[in-house]
């Protein structure tokens, strides 16, 4: 039988995986409130930091142990069972890896502007800081959505 | 303020850069990493020979492209003070460079017909 890049212990590493994207979730629509609070004049910086970071760890984890599984993934979940009987879950696993990887640099920025920047004093700042924070926020809820929607066709 | 404002505009020039450099082997031939995880081997080249993922290579590639970005914007700027007006297009770029790119990837796959790789004989579909 053929063999792939850690796949004896792919399960495992799709359960840190989902169990990552359990906190990104949570941790990322949080930070969505707060920030949107700082559009609106209330400044609960304190724990836009927190959250920022949780979000950076949580994404990093999430974005490598789904790095890990990607191979086995390639080939016996998507190559073998889903190119042939669910295009539509090939497709979307595919439009959500793209996105995951293109939310990379938000996350980084968020981390980086929520450890500099001080949100009443720095208003100018805030635009850009909110396309980072919101932009992750929809990364991350269409992920866990279409990872949830892929898993449930087929998962490795 | 300041070096605030260059880390900022740093900070935005690097999802631009990256949004861009992401997609760009996405319309434009262009040599990149592919892993074939089936042989367990590395290439470079432009199109794939069979199962093999050009994700890592595209990462990597945009990677370098954006930080290269980010500490040449930075550089330039910490000592100069940028308008309101420049902070506010900053943004507007970065969100318009990584909705083209999110438009781009979406466009290309959701019609998308995959060749499936061929069943070996003990494949049992479940």
């Amino acid at each position: 039988m053929e063999q792939t890049f850690l796949q004896p212990h792919a399960k495992w590493i799709v359960l840190v995986h989902a169990a990552a994207a359990i906190v990104l979730v949570g941790a990322s629509t949080h930070n969505f409130l707060v920030t949107l609070g700082y559009l609106r004049g209330r400044y609960k910086a304190r724990l836009g930091r927190i959250y920022a970071a949780i979000i950076l760890w949580a994404y990093g984890i999430t974005f490598v142990f789904g790095s890990l599984a990607y191979p086995t993934y390639r080939y016996f979940v998507r190559g073998l069972y889903l190119d042939r009987y669910a295009t539509w879950a090939s497709n979307l696993f595919d439009i959500k890896e793209n996105f995951a990887a293109l939310g990379l640099p938000l996350v980084i920025g968020a981390f980086v502007l929520s450890r500099t920047m001080n949100p009443q004093e720095d208003r100018p700042l805030l635009s850009g800081y909110a396309v980072m924070v919101f932009g992750t926020t929809a990364i991350v809820w269409f992920n866990v959505i279409s990872g949830l929607l892929i898993t449930m066709t087929k998962g490795v | 303020m300041e070096r605030k404002q260059a880390l900022y505009c740093a900070l935005c020039t690097a999802i631009i850069a990256f949004s861009l450099a992401f997609a760009f082997p996405a319309f434009s031939p262009t040599r990149v990493l592919w892993y074939y995880p089936l042989a367990h081997e590395w290439r470079f080249e432009v199109k794939s020979n069979g199962i093999a993922m050009d994700f890592y290579g595209r990462n990597l590639l945009a990677t370098v492209i954006s930080t290269a970005a980010f500490a040449l914007v930075f550089v330039l700027l910490r000592r100069r003070k940028v308008t309101e007006r420049t902070l506010g297009l900053m943004a507007a770029w970065a969100s318009t460079a990584l909705l083209l790119s999110m438009g781009l990837y979406t466009y290309q796959l959701v019609m998308r017909h995959p060749t499936p790789a061929p069943l070996p004989a003990w494949y049992q579909p479940k």
